[in-house]
């Protein structure tokens, strides 16, 4: 029997915890207060993007509170203003993409495979992330980012990421690279003498340290080679047309994490096809994984197809990569948090403008005026017509897509509440060798003049991508067969062959609305020029066009009824309501808990009696 | 030769030169393409629609911007044709950027143009008249003296340095010291939220041509100030040359105060230099200042110039250079009008 002392320490116990669970409600102002989900949003009224063309204007403005957020990567060189800034964050993110060199395959003797090892062993990228980028970028050897899932990063038993000039040597010297005529250079096996001529940008000061690391480490092992600073476009050119060139430095940016561009970029056949294939790369083992990463429908072949390409790439070394770099990002913190460091677009993305909100001192979550900077105008409101990132940071906010990508690059269910992929082998209702697609979708989404989205806008889509000639949009939908919806809110979508990136290439495709763009027409997709706030447009994003003078800002205005939009009355008064609501679910959270406690403290004490 | 005949005789001169000019045109803006194989599909090709891109895809492109993707000479003299066809009939095309057609792009920026470049044009044609007057009347003075080299100096100014330099002082440094009593913007035309509360004013004309003065004041300084002291150097070195002529000592033989010989008989003649500079000055004025509307991020055709220079948007560039030879030209034939009105002693022939 318990004595009356432990009696008394189990009575308090009970009261303190009682007590705990009564007053739980004043721990929910100490709780974050915004509301909602993942997919909830926006909570922002307005979203304005100012045109501000400088680097140094662009922070400057920030500095100045014009703006809340640097609307592009911040260089380095700012950094250490911006840290010492009042109010202002400085975010990081490792870049989808990379700094690389190209080199000549199909020329003599860069197409052996020993010289390309050998230079990918004495080029120096831990120095060139150290000296050239000042600690801001990590060395990388795959083709595919490290913040790609797809990546080989690091499953390699080997890197090249420090100098190792013996071993370059070594492969040149067991390649058969070697100084006949004693003039300091090597000749190549045949016995001729050959320079590296090494092209780099001249209007980037980074590409002309790189291109001078890399003859440098030519010229360590022992091969004439010089760094020439030139026009970039120039030799763009000549690599989209396969002309003549030694190594070229180049840089290359991702915006998902789909590595099916592994089976074109580097493809035998593609060896001499314009824009494609810039090394001129032939490999049948490489070639040989093609069918599996293209054409399998399962996640774990077309990962180790993906695996195995980079394999053999990395071990080849077609291009060199030399780094992938760090992004800064610089936002104002007194006014709005919430601000979302997205793996591909760093924190001036669609998830900030989507997250952001009024800090609750100032009567948030909802409402303000979010302000961002961009670097362009915007130069057309038609999405299918421009290739400027900075058009779309704004153009991105009006349409929605059947799946998005998440801050992380995961897929995220948007417009689709489910969807379902069959083959012949799962379906036998789909033809052989087809890929068949069901999509259920939400069924509150609108655009904004009034009319329900439906499956019926999805399939209009995706055909009037494929059927506008020239259209980019329709770019990777030629194997689609059939888009259709046998139901207001059912889709479905096949392609003539089978493959795991057909859902992607269908799920992130903008949805547009199908009873204005059939009055458009198919061969007009490009002439469409609409012209707001004087023409309203039709759009169904969590934000449409309020307002533009063209070469100073745009101004976009929360949709009222997005569907994945909170309801705002519901959470009145600055926030407030919301709170009320938590409020009462923290009293009978707290309600139900006290009497647990009494109950479960009751029976103990008759117990013990 | 009387004037209507000269009339004539230059109309036809303008004619060719301005037809040598659009084929001239045709080649410059060609020539990274001539010389290096750059398309502008090339330019316009994003990393993410390389990855897309399909045979049928690439044609589609180059079709839409009325090129070829490996044009013979055939296809050269039949684009050059229809160039030429384009230019004399008015139909300058479309962006191929924007999609616009390029006379909408024009349009949109060219008031903001005329703003900044007609203000300071005035404020420094007017300030450097006025100062190489009063400092070439005593010529070797310590006063001429100080003008000179302060017109010197600032003549050598580069504009965008001198650009940042205000903004520097008059958009940061200034405003932060002064907690925002004195400030002038940092970029633009417009204010966004002076725009917004604009809207639901009465007097939102106002507040906003306002706010463009506001805003229109750093631009005109940096760009003004570079034309004052070429103008001031003008004005003051013709001056001085008149004071030493042969009517001068005349006037003053007969007894004239200073203010007379110097206002009457000096400035009259001096100023007849500054009439072609002055009219192809205002020639120029659709030019835009492309270093100044960088730097200050100023919406006009100067800007416009450049960014569609480097990605090769020809329709627009073809058009604006036309349009500036047509100005010039015509600022030209003005001139050499007004000359034979404003001297009796020239003939026209």
């Amino acid at each position: 029997m318990a004595s009356s002392r432990a009696k008394r320490a189990l009575a308090l116990s009970l009261v303190a915890a009682f007590m705990l669970m009564a007053v739980s409600p004043i721990f929910i102002s100490a709780q974050t207060t915004v509301p909602g989900t993942l997919k909830n949003g926006p909570y922002i009224d307005k979203l304005v993007f100012n045109v501000i063309t400088q680097d140094d204007q662009q922070v400057l403005a920030l500095q100045d509170n014009e703006i809340d957020l640097i609307g592009d990567m911040v260089d380095p060189s700012f950094l250490e203003t911006l840290t010492q800034s009042e109010d202002i964050d400085v975010a990081n993110v490792l870049r989808n993409g990379y700094g690389y060199i190209t080199i000549n395959t199909a020329k003599y003797p860069f197409n052996i495979t020993a010289f390309r090892r050998a230079l990918a062993f004495a080029l120096d990228k831990e120095a060139i992330s150290d000296d050239v980028w000042d600690g801001l970028s990590v060395p990388q050897d795959s083709v595919v980012p490290q913040v790609n899932p797809f990546s080989i990063e690091g499953q390699l038993p080997y890197t090249y990421y420090e100098s190792n000039v013996i071993l370059g040597k070594q492969l040149l010297a067991d390649a058969g690279f070697a100084d006949g005529d004693g003039d300091g250079w090597l000749e190549a096996p045949n016995g001729d003498p050959f320079d590296v001529l090494v092209e780099c940008a001249q209007s980037s000061n980074i590409a002309i340290e790189v291109g001078q690391k890399v003859a440098e480490a030519l010229n360590a092992l022992g091969v004439d080679a010089k760094s020439v600073p030139t026009d970039f476009y120039e030799y763009l050119n000549r690599l989209y047309f396969h002309g003549d060139y030694d190594i070229v430095f180049l840089g290359s940016s991702f915006s998902n994490f789909d590595v099916d561009w592994l089976a074109y970029e580097f493809w035998s056949e593609y060896a001499d096809e314009p824009y494609w294939n810039f090394p001129n790369f032939r490999n049948a083992s490489y070639d040989s994984w093609r069918d599996q990463l293209l054409h399998s429908t399962d996640y774990d072949d077309v990962y180790e197809a993906a695996i195995e390409m980079q394999r053999i790439w990395v071990y080849e070394s077609p291009m060199i990569i030399c780094y992938e770099n760090i992004l800064l990002s610089a936002y104002r913190t007194d006014k709005f948090e919430g601000f979302i460091n997205d793996v591909s677009d760093g924190v001036p993305g669609w998830w900030t403008n989507y997250k952001v909100h009024l800090k609750s001192s100032l009567g948030g979550p909802f409402g303000g005026t979010f302000r961002w900077s961009n670097p362009l105008d915007i130069d057309t409101f038609n999405f299918m017509v421009s290739s400027s990132a900075y058009t779309m940071n704004v153009l991105g906010e009006l349409y929605d897509s059947l799946m998005t990508q998440d801050a992380d690059g995961n897929d995220v269910l948007w417009l689709a509440e489910s969807y379902t992929a069959e083959t012949h082998a799962d379906n036998p209702a789909v033809p052989d060798g087809y890929t068949r697609f069901t999509f259920n979708l939400i069924q509150n989404a609108t655009w904004t003049d009034g009319t329900q989205l439906t499956a019926e806008d999805v399939a209009f889509s995706l055909n009037y991508f494929r059927d506008a000639p020239g259209n980019p949009y329709g770019a990777d939908l030629s194997e689609m067969t059939a888009a259709y919806a046998p139901t207001p809110f059912t889709l479905i979508v096949e392609f003539g062959s089978e493959s795991f990136w057909h859902l992607h290439t269908v799920a992130y495709k903008p949805v547009i609305p199908k009873h204005v763009f059939q009055d458009i027409g198919l061969d007009n997709w490009n002439l469409w020029n609409p012209d707001p706030p004087n023409e309203a447009m039709v759009t169904s994003g969590p934000f449409n066009v309020s307002d533009y003078v063209a070469g100073e800002f745009v101004e976009l205005t929360f949709n009222p009824n997005y569907f994945y939009g909170l309801d705002r009355e519901a959470y009145a008064g600055g926030g407030d309501g919301g709170l009320l609501n938590e409020l009462t679910l923290a009293l009978v959270a707290g309600a139900v808990g006290a009497a647990v406690v009494i109950l479960v403290g009751g029976y103990v004490l008759l117990r013990q009696r | 030769m009387g004037l209507r005949e000269y009339v004539i005789r230059r109309s036809i001169y303008m004619f060719l030169l301005i037809v040598a000019v659009v084929c001239f045109n045709f080649f410059l803006f060609r020539l990274p393409t001539f010389v290096f194989g750059v398309s502008p599909v090339d330019l316009m090709i994003s990393d993410e629609l390389k990855r897309n891109l399909t045979r049928d895809a690439l044609q589609q492109l180059y079709e839409r911007f009325g090129l070829v993707p490996d044009p013979d000479i055939f296809d050269w003299i039949y684009m050059f044709w229809r160039y030429i066809v384009n230019m004399f009939t008015g139909n300058f095309g479309i962006s191929f950027v924007s999609q616009k057609p390029v006379m909408d792009e024009i349009m949109a920026r060219l008031p903001n143009t005329l703003l900044l470049m007609g203000t300071s044009s005035i404020v420094s044609i007017i300030l450097g008249i006025w100062t190489g007057v009063k400092v070439a009347a005593d010529p070797g003075s310590r006063k001429d003296v100080s003008a000179v080299t302060v017109a010197l100096f600032i003549y050598a100014l580069p504009i965008f340095w001198l650009g940042m330099m205000l903004l520097m002082i008059f958009a940061f440094y200034i405003p932060a010291a002064t907690n925002d009593i004195i400030s002038f913007p940092l970029s633009g035309t417009i204010d966004y939220q002076v725009w917004v509360e604009a809207k639901n004013d009465p007097l939102g004309t106002l507040i906003i041509a306002g706010n463009i003065m506001h805003h229109l004041v750093l631009p005109m300084i940096a760009l003004g100030v570079g034309g004052y002291g070429g103008y001031f150097l003008y004005m003051r070195n013709n001056l001085i040359d008149v004071m030493t002529e042969d009517y001068i000592l005349t006037a003053r033989a007969k007894g004239l105060d200073e203010n007379q010989v110097l206002y009457k008989h000096g400035l009259k003649n001096a100023m007849l230099p500054m009439v072609t500079i002055i009219a192809m000055t205002f020639g120029f004025l659709i030019n835009g200042a492309t270093l100044t509307e960088t730097v200050f991020n100023w919406y006009g055709l100067g800007r416009y110039i450049f960014d569609s220079l480097v990605i090769l948007d020809y329709p627009v560039v073809q058009a604006i250079f036309m349009i500036i030879a047509i100005t010039a030209i015509l600022a030209n034939f003005i001139a050499d009008l007004l000359y034979g009105v404003l001297d009796p002693r020239i003939k026209y022939g």
